[in-house]
């Protein structure tokens, strides 16, 4: 497709253009809408326009009482279909009634020239034509009057091609908020402040470049449709901002790692004032084409680029809405942003969304897991490949990610970590927490599990359920072993819960964020009430901070010893080390 | 279809999607392939059962992955047994063969097929697993044509050596609503952008025989022997005859293997008539669902080249035309599966 001149390159390729722009536009020529011809002087080429082929962009302007951006979306508009169609406006004269749906729709804002400096000169445009007394008097249309419906009729199939056109083509980059921002810099606060800006851009360049591959793997439709048919995850979402209309309602929300656009649709129909939209990978122009589609534009922006560097066109907003997790919460370290959102644009008192995140283990006791995956490997065909095993290179295993059945929990849960997602810090989210878990019945325990809930609070001053709800769910067959273990999902959906939430917990609807398997090297023979205590720590890996390395220590307490060895009286058995890492 | 992947990532420059291939992560396509019984029982089957051919031979393993099909190779008898890789996967199969103490007869290459150095100038048999999605979709074929051109001794033998790809059409009312109206309604939202996307793309999954309404044309004959790479890139016609008064959602299509230099042939099919393989079948949804009738005719051709701009992206175009009893549709389709 033609018309997009920035289709294949990236965000840093894009800085550099707009470093060019700013370089050439001092001199640079004006090349008319409809012909070779160029010019210095945007008010001798506006006459070359007017004169040639017939239509007048001062007087059109003046008339409509087009605004800067209108004036800038004819322009682009017209160099767009000149590249689509060959001779256009040439045969017929081109005219604008004011009727025109390009006139506010933003896909115009995107320069359809590279370089073009007549967009710049738009604005020095508006000394030249206050003056123009004489053509007040005109009518509105005087030329190719005899040819308007054909013209009009022209104008909209060649608008519906185009608008199917960008609706196919994967590869569009559209950046018009950022466009519009730098347009502004241009022009508001001068060259100074733009080569300030430009300085910034190139600092985070190199790290942009190296999380590349990240953000493009986003891109694709499988995912997000993975992700949106997930209902737990997308309803959950949905009902708390539809249920807390009250909350949301006038209030400005950035949506940090928007997708497909579904959150910030949810928060503009639950009566949000205006969404900003955030996301550096090119799912974004879906989410453009579906906010359009849904009629949303007027509240929804939209924004590429890392939430790190970019700047919004707000000072502050009320609420930041954002679905990060990874597998066992942390992996892929998407809640860094949030933070960063945060910390550079919530107003203090102002609500995030999910505001607490909770991760738990237990222990599963699941032979038909170990046989057809861990042990598989044992005899393939008739032969040995232990060297496929999850591998154990310095004794770090590899955590698996699965859906565990929940008849193969064999054990109480222990929360290992808390997150307040109003006062967390990117340091906190490593951490070292100690855990004493159950056994539930008489099992041999293959693996321990990890998972995650999260909570939607009204309010970041109680981001989470209380302390005494959170322990009954996570302590609730302690003491009496042989009662049921309580189900810990009912903490988010008991009709009386204050709190929003979900799990996704082995007892929860399946999630696809599953949960996270830590094979032990020797199952434990547990008797039902054996404890299992120990430590466990999570930090990012050293080598890629996306992956998580994490350590477990533990020992095996026999029913009968637990009372003496809480109370300090008998010794802990000895401690068992197993090093994992989520990669 | 291994090493194609890591191949094409080296020379084309890794792109996301290769990070995550070549990671650990990406193994899992090994165990998926391991345990399709069928495809890996029939690999056994054809060598493992004719030992008489592999005695004393020297065999080349184009994409040997875990190794599994050169230590078949092994175990029937064979001189010597070069099995070539480009991926990290190799290293595994280099731990494997020594764990099943086949060092001295298997020899493990990591490298482009261009570019080893085999220890011999000719070889006897090629072996090689190399089928992809629509068998043609990241397949390696390309490799082993390369490994035919350069190693195979004439009147060497390929095994498998003949691949024919199918088509037929599918009533899918259910899924197919599933699917692309989806995108209709998400929550309340109308996201048709995407639909129009996912419209283009071939859909990979199981589909079940009694959902097949019209006969099966074979629309594509491979021998692995002769066949040039050229060849690969094809438009070809299809004329499929209606079964049954029913409904046509979509395309279907898929491919079935030959081991014809076996003693006594061995074959395997990944349609829907035959037991699961992890290549299941591909649909190719059309804009229209046709009525159709007993003895309705469609006509068709189908077009399969690697995309220009991406040659591991397949475009394929479906051309159909359908003058029915109750109903006619004619229509030009172009796919990407990428």
């Amino acid at each position: 497709m033609s018309i997009v001149s920035y289709s294949e390159s990236g965000w840093d390729t894009q800085e550099e253009r707009w470093d060019d722009w700013e370089d050439d536009e001092m001199n640079a020529e004006m090349k008319c809408l409809f012909c070779a011809h160029t010019a210095q002087n945007p008010s001798v080429l506006f006459e070359h326009v007017k004169q040639t082929h017939g239509f007048d962009f001062a007087k059109t302007r003046r008339q409509l009482q087009l605004d800067f951006y209108q004036s800038m979306r004819v322009v682009n508009y017209i160099r767009t279909m000149g590249l689509n169609e060959p001779g256009f406006g040439t045969t017929a004269a081109f005219e604008v009634d004011g009727t025109e749906a390009f006139l506010n729709d933003d896909q115009y804002l995107k320069p359809a020239m590279e370089d073009d400096a007549l967009l710049y000169a738009l604005d020095e445009l508006d000394l030249d034509d206050g003056d123009g007394s004489d053509h007040e008097k005109e009518p509105v249309a005087t030329t190719a009057l005899t040819s308007e419906s054909d013209l009009a009729a022209r104008v909209r199939a060649l608008e519906q091609q185009l608008a199917q056109q960008t609706c196919e083509t994967q590869a569009v980059v559209e950046e018009f908020g950022e466009y519009r921002q730098m347009v502004r810099r241009q022009f508001y606060e001068g060259l100074d402040d733009a080569a300030a800006t430009t300085t910034t851009a190139d600092a985070g360049q190199t790290e942009v470049c190296s999380s590349d591959y990240y953000f493009n793997s986003y891109a694709g439709n499988d995912i997000h449709m993975q992700m949106l048919q997930d209902r737990v995850r997308t309803e959950g979402y949905r009902d708390f901002m539809y249920n807390s209309a009250d909350v949301l309602r006038g209030k400005v929300i950035l949506d940090v790692g928007c997708g497909t656009g579904i959150l910030s649709m949810f928060a503009a129909r639950a009566g949000a004032a205006r969404v900003i939209a955030v996301d550096n990978s090119d799912i974004i122009e879906k989410a453009r084409a579906n906010v359009i589609e849904n009629g949303l534009d007027g509240v929804i922006t939209l924004v590429r680029g890392r939430i790190e560097d970019l700047e919004l066109p707000v000072d502050h907003v009320d609420v930041i809405v954002s679905e990060w997790m990874g597998y066992f919460l942390l992996f892929e370290a998407m809640l860094d942003s949030v933070l960063v959102a945060r910390d550079r644009f919530l107003a203090p008192g102002g609500l995030l969304a999910p505001s607490a995140s909770y991760v738990y283990l237990t222990a599963i006791s699941d032979a038909v897991y170990m046989r057809e995956r861990v042990n598989y490997w044992d005899d393939v065909y008739g032969f040995r490949m232990s060297a496929m095993k999850p591998p154990v290179s310095d004794g770090v295993r590899e955590a698996d990610v699965d859906v565990v059945p929940p008849e193969t929990v064999a054990a109480t849960r222990a929360l290992l970590t808390a997150i307040d997602h109003g006062t967390a810090t990117a340091a906190s989210l490593d951490f070292a927490s100690d855990f004493a878990i159950e056994a539930t019945r008489d099992a041999q325990l293959h693996a321990l599990l990890g998972y995650f809930d999260v909570a939607f609070s009204r309010t970041q001053d109680a981001p989470g359920p209380g302390d005494a709800q959170l322990a009954a769910s996570v302590y609730g067959g302690t003491g009496d072993s042989t009662h049921a273990v309580p189900e810990p999902a009912s903490l988010w959906h008991h009709p009386e819960s204050p709190m929003a939430g979900f799990t996704t917990g082995p007892h929860g609807e399946a999630t696809h964020w599953k949960q996270t398997i830590f094979v032990l090297d020797e199952p434990i023979d547990a008797r039902c009430g054996d404890m299992i205590r120990g430590r466990f720590v999570c930090h990012k890996s050293r080598t890629n901070p996306r992956e998580l390395d994490l350590e477990i220590s533990y020992c095996h307490v026999a029913a009968a010893d637990k009372e003496a060895v809480v109370a300090g009286t008998a010794p802990l058995p000895a401690m068992k080390q197993q090093k994992y890492q989520l990669q | 279809m291994e090493t194609d992947t890591s191949a094409a990532a080296a020379s084309a420059g890794m792109t996301s999607k290769d990070y995550y291939f070549d990671s650990y992560a990406h193994f899992g396509i090994h165990e998926e392939m391991l345990k399709d019984e069928v495809r890996t029982v029939s690999y056994r089957d054809s060598i493992i059962k004719n030992k008489h051919i592999f005695q004393g031979k020297v065999v080349l393993d184009v994409g040997c992955g875990t190794g599994i099909l050169s230590m078949f190779a092994a175990k029937a008898g064979a001189k010597h047994v070069i099995g070539v890789d480009m991926s990290n996967i190799i290293d595994k199969a280099k731990l494997i063969v020594e764990e099943n103490g086949l060092s001295d007869k298997i020899t493990l290459l990591k490298g482009k097929m261009e570019e080893v150095v085999l220890p011999y100038d000719k070889v006897d048999i090629i072996i090689s697993e190399w089928m992809g999605y629509f068998l043609l979709y990241e397949s390696m074929l390309d490799t082993v044509l390369v490994a035919r051109d350069k190693y195979l001794q004439p009147n060497g033998m390929i095994f498998p050596d003949t691949a024919t790809m199918v088509i037929s059409t599918l009533e899918d009312a259910d899924y197919k609503d599933e699917k692309l109206n989806f995108w209709n309604d998400v929550y309340g939202f109308k996201m048709s952008c995407i639909k129009d996307v996912a419209m283009t793309e071939p859909l990979v999954d199981t589909v079940e025989a009694r959902c097949i309404n019209s006969s099966q044309c074979v629309f594509k004959t491979i021998d692995i022997l002769t066949v040039k790479k050229e060849d690969l890139t094809f438009n070809v016609p299809f004329e499929i005859t209606v079964e049954r008064d029913d409904y046509v959602h979509a395309f279907i299509s898929w491919f079935d293997i030959e081991f014809r230099a076996c003693h006594k042939p061995v074959r395997f099919s990944t349609g829907p008539f035959s037991k699961y393989t992890h290549w299941k079948q591909t649909v190719f949804y059309t804009k229209d669902n046709l009525t159709v009738s007993k003895g309705d005719v469609i006509k068709g051709s189908i077009a399969c080249a690697p995309n220009s701009e991406n040659p591991r992206d397949l475009d394929i175009t479906i051309d159909y035309e359908f003058e029915g009893k109750e109903d006619s549709s004619k229509d030009r389709i172009e796919y990407r599966m990428c």
